[in-house]
């Protein structure tokens, strides 16, 4: 079957080139930041006609664009973007021409002025057919305890993304759990890329050029999770000049460097932080906060032609602490991720289409210890890579790609079941196409093959399809639907949101491969240039899902998620303002019960808006979450275990024991909520910026709700006000 | 499924209900307590610990619970007594006990009650007599040996086989131990005797030499064993089990020509 499909495509693609359609002119290029030299991704580009028709586009993830198929003649080439100067270009094109064109756009005032320029709305924070594109402006406008800015500011403001609290690192996707989600830093896959404190995540903002946030119904391209995708690209370095950042906070600081190593063509990108608040917290707060965490980036990027680059790409991150808030080390997490891969991509000058090829290395390991409780550690390593081709066509652009990666796995669980190692690998090939069908249609049909022959498990066939239509200046319609499998799962105990060891594994070979069916519809209106209104409703059915579920192991369950996300965005200078609502509810069923899992919040609301004035800017977020279920608790006792006839038994400590209901997640708990508040003043000099910042985290100091501990009796809550003052200087 | 109204009306209910942050961990449910212990017939007296099921770790009270035994087959009901006994961490512990010997074969259903009349209850049934086959001695080159069967469910531990025996005019009880091998269709156990071999063993324990003469008589033969099961019962929801314990002891006779092939002068159907 594989061979027949890939014949197809093989078929489709010489199809396309054929020698009729060539003899058309082809314009083709990229829009790049003018001073970074960085691709830009949305920027709208349009192509005018000597036939006086006006062809338009906007550019892919790395800048790209291509009008194919244009009879000869004189055209202007136009791009706009916000935060930058328009750009136009004219160009005459001849028969069977192929026209490259980079266009590097200029910052406009905004970055360097403080002069707030108005938004356009076609190129801000989207979310067409379950998708949001990130970009880096759209994270400094997210109050957090610090200045260096962080990618989970804006994911956790997203309606469909839940997280259990400030701590623990751990993303629910519209339902699905977070081993569910895959995330990719320049085509790398992480196994864990947020940190134990619930503000980070591996991402600052001065590494991410852009992020694509897929909460379900993503393309073919993306495979082997079944929830979500987080596909963050990095920036480059300043090919001309160096520059850098560097903060201090309590909780963390942070230092960013970037320049050329050989000017105008190669550039690296550095980045450091390491947490502050496991030293200050007890002095700031009374009360300790055993958190440590930190990050460390690198990139180097080099063009290797006109249109051709290389780079390499690596990342670490490490985490440890007590979940649940006490500093004498009763239970213990600790987590690490490695990862570095290199990526080439090319766009011949004789062909409408571009080469993408990335080849990664990703380990996680993590180790949870608890009082009186065997030590359970884990490791995971994956190594592999991918080649991607993108052909563009006159109306239609058509991707396919193929790629493999070796998985290797070493974990113990439990004294019982002692060590296990596996190895697995796991092939796969995807084609999907991006249609132009006309009147502002656009379908993405795909399909995608995943094979894992180390586990003798049939191929499986994934398809996909997105559509967008422009059904009218102002309203977009969208839709997607999809087969989502996975055929390696993270273990974590859904009961107890203190521990957040995560061993991985491949799925045991008598069980069924886990598989997700996703539909969603939403409809995007803007009544205003200033103005987004967006709707969302989302459906997910869940099959031979692998939850383990504490002494019974892993248990095979079914599930259904429904949902519906509402968003209205104002950006009109100098305000923002952004609200979000969040309806989910997820079903989960194994053979013995029905039941809420623990991410369930039925309800979420989100309240962001920013004020900037000159050098001044305030930003405030409210977020209010509806309480998650838990399994409610009988008491504690001390377990002694099978009696000993020697009469052992009657002076015994034995080991404490939670006994709960026997119907798992019957409870809930309170209401979540929370308003973070933050002001800042720039201070701007010929070559440097100072900003100073004052924030407060839960500044209201609501008392949330976060876990238990039911051997001490101990409720261990969010955090408290924790109010800071940072200071960032960045050199340009 | 979702209502179509619910979502607003419980997004309502959740705005008006935000500022409440009270939390219970622990749903409202009868008091339970956690029960280990043993009924063992070679004890003149019973032990049971008992751990109430609580919010919090907290040290035990006396007279929070009580605690009775009844003997399903007879009736007998007997209340025990509590005490409180210092653990090897130095808390207290709750610890009822009993002055009784558990009858083979009897059921016991154990009951533990709280003050707020909550009570758990386990049923534990002592291990009966297990009926014991012999097969016929099988003599093998020197060596002689039998095959004892014993239709247990429990697995037999401290096997010894006991060879009463008499020189002139002194009886004596020799022990020599034995293994239990499972039979593979679970039924039981068999026991290997080496008849042969624990001559020497025999002669050993009554001082005779090699080359003394004096004929040793064989009274009897018996079977002396262990049946414990430290899970007899397990409590709901495994708070907790109930261990059992008894020892037995069964005899069989041995024909006249492997005695007599074996050196002794048979005496069995004598004394024993």
């Amino acid at each position: 079957m594989l061979r027949s499909l890939l014949a197809c495509c093989a078929g489709l693609v010489l199809l396309a080139a054929s020698p009729a359609f060539a003899q058309r002119a082809e314009v083709a290029g990229r829009v790049v930041d003018a001073e970074r030299e960085e691709p830009l991704a949305g920027v709208h580009v349009t192509l005018a006609g000597p036939d006086g028709t006006t062809r338009g586009q906007a550019t892919g993830r790395d800048g790209r664009f291509a009008f194919a198929g244009l009879p000869p003649g004189a055209y202007v080439l136009t791009a706009s973007f916000l935060g930058y100067a328009g750009a136009s270009d004219s160009l005459t094109v001849g028969f069977g021409d192929r026209v490259e064109r980079v266009v590097a756009l200029d910052p406009e005032e905004t970055a360097l002025g403080g002069v707030t320029v108005e938004a356009a709305p076609a190129v801000t924070t989207s979310s067409p057919a379950g998708l949001v594109q990130i970009r880096p402006a759209d994270l400094a406008a997210i109050p957090a305890p610090d200045l260096s800015g962080d990618l989970l500011g804006v994911l956790s403001l997203q309606p469909g993304i839940v997280t259990l609290g400030d701590r623990g690192g751990q993303l629910y996707v519209r339902g699905g759990t977070p081993t569910e989600n895959l995330v990719l830093i320049d085509g790398m896959r992480l196994f864990q890329p947020f940190h134990i404190v619930g503000f980070y995540s591996a991402f600052p903002a001065d590494i991410v050029q852009q992020a694509d946030v897929y909460a379900g119904g993503f393309g073919a391209r993306y495979g082997g999770r079944i929830s979500s995708v987080i596909d963050v690209r990095a920036r480059n370095g300043n090919k001309q000049r160096f520059a850098g950042a560097a903060s201090v906070a309590p909780f963390l600081t942070a230092l960013h460097v970037e320049g050329p190593i050989l000017r105008d063509e190669v550039s690296f990108v550095a980045s450091v932080r390491e947490s502050v608040i496991e030293r200050v917290a007890s002095g700031l707060l009374g009360e300790p906060l055993p958190y440590r965490f930190g990050d460390a980036f690198a990139k180097v990027h080099a063009f290797t032609g006109p249109a051709s680059f290389v780079s390499v790409t690596g990342l670490r991150t490490t985490d440890e602490g007590d979940i649940a808030g006490s500093n004498d080390e009763r239970t213990r997490v600790a987590w690490t991720n490695e990862a570095l891969g290199s990526r080439f991509f090319y766009l011949p000058q004789t062909l409408a289409a571009a080469l993408d090829v990335t080849v990664n290395y990703a380990a996680y390991r993590s180790s949870f210890e608890a009082e009186r409780a065997p030590a359970r550690d884990a490791d995971v390593k994956s190594f592999g890579g991918e080649f991607a081709l993108a052909y563009f066509l006159q109306r239609a652009e058509v991707r396919f790609g193929f790629g493999a990666q070796t998985l290797s796995f070493d974990y113990t669980l439990d004294r019982a079941s002692g060590r296990t190692s596996e190895h697995t690998t796991e092939g796969h090939f995807f084609v999907e196409t991006d249609l132009d069908l006309g009147g502002g249609l656009r379908v993405e049909p795909g399909f995608r093959l995943q094979a894992f022959p180390a586990q003798n498990r049939t191929v499986s066939l994934e398809p996909r399809l997105r559509a967008v239509w422009d059904a009218s200046a102002v309203t977009t319609l969208s839709a997607a639907l999809g087969v989502y499998r996975q055929e390696i799962i993270g273990i974590t105990d859904e009961r107890d949101i203190g521990d957040v060891f995560t061993a991985w594994a491949a799925i045991p070979q008598n069980e069924p491969t886990p598989r997700a069916l996703h539909a969603l519809a939403g409809v995007e209106v803007r009544p205003r240039r200033w103005l987004r209104l967006g709707a969302e409703a989302y459906a997910k059915q869940l099959d031979n899902m692998q939850v383990l579920l504490g002494s019974r192991g892993l248990v095979r369950s079914q599930g259904e998620v429904y949902g519906l996300d509402l968003r209205a965005e104002w950006r009109r200078a100098p305000v923002f303002l952004f609200v979000g609502y969040g309806f989910s509810a997820a079903y989960y069923r194994n053979a013995r019960e029905d039941y809420r899992p623990p991410h369930d919040r039925r309800h979420r609301l989100q309240l962001a808006a920013e004020v900037e004035r000159g050098p001044y800017r305030l930003a405030a977020r409210w977020h209010l979450a509806a309480g998650r279920p838990f399994t409610r608790l009988l008491g504690v006792y001390d377990d002694l275990g099978t009696p000993d006839p020697g009469g052992a038994f009657v002076t015994e400590p034995g080991t404490p024991t939670l006994v709960t209901e026997p119907l798992p997640f019957r409870g809930l708990t309170p209401a979540y909520h929370r308003l973070d508040l933050s002001f800042e003043r720039d201070f701007t000099f010929r070559a440097a910026t100072l900003t100073l910042q004052a924030s407060a985290v839960n500044a209201y100091d609501r008392a949330n709700f976060f876990y238990y501990d039911a051997f001490r009796a101990d409720r261990i809550d969010q955090f408290p006000l924790i109010p800071s003052v940072g200071l960032r200087v960045e050199v340009r | 499924m979702p209502r179509p109204l619910s979502a607003p009306i419980m997004l309502l209910a959740l705005l008006l209900g935000g500022c409440d942050d009270a939390f219970d961990p622990f749903v409202e449910a009868p008091q339970r307590f956690a029960l280990y212990g043993f009924l063992d017939a070679r004890q003149d007296t019973q032990f049971v610990r008992v751990q109430p099921v609580a919010a919090e770790t907290r040290e035990p009270r006396l007279g929070e619970a009580t605690l009775t035994s009844t003997a399903l087959g007879s009736g007998a009901v007997r209340a025990w007594q509590d005490s409180l006994v210092t653990l090897d961490d130095g808390a207290l512990g709750l610890l009822f006990f009993a002055v009784f010997r558990p009858a083979p074969g009897e059921v016991y259903r154990i009951e533990v009650e709280g003050t707020a009349g909550a009570s758990e209850r386990v049923e534990v049934a002592m291990p009966g007599v297990p009926p014991l086959t012999a097969n016929p001695p099988v003599e093998v080159g020197d060596a002689i040996t039998q095959r004892l069967r014993l239709l247990s469910e429990v697995r037999p531990r401290e096997v010894l086989v006991i060879y009463s025996v008499r020189v002139e005019e002194r009886a004596e009880e020799v022990t020599v131990t034995a293994e239990a091998q499972p039979i593979p269709d679970g039924s039981g156990f068999d026991v290997f005797v080496r008849l042969s071999s624990d001559v020497a063993a025999v002669r050993a324990a009554l001082g005779l030499t090699p080359d003394d003469e004096r004929p040793v008589e064989l009274l009897g033969l018996g079977l002396r064993y262990l049946l414990v099961d430290p899970e007899r019962a397990v409590v709901e929801g495994g708070l907790g089990a109930i261990g059992v314990a008894a020892a037995f002891e069964g005899g069989w006779v041995l024909d006249p020509e492997t005695v007599e092939a074996l050196g002794y002068v048979d005496a069995q159907g004598g004394t024993r």
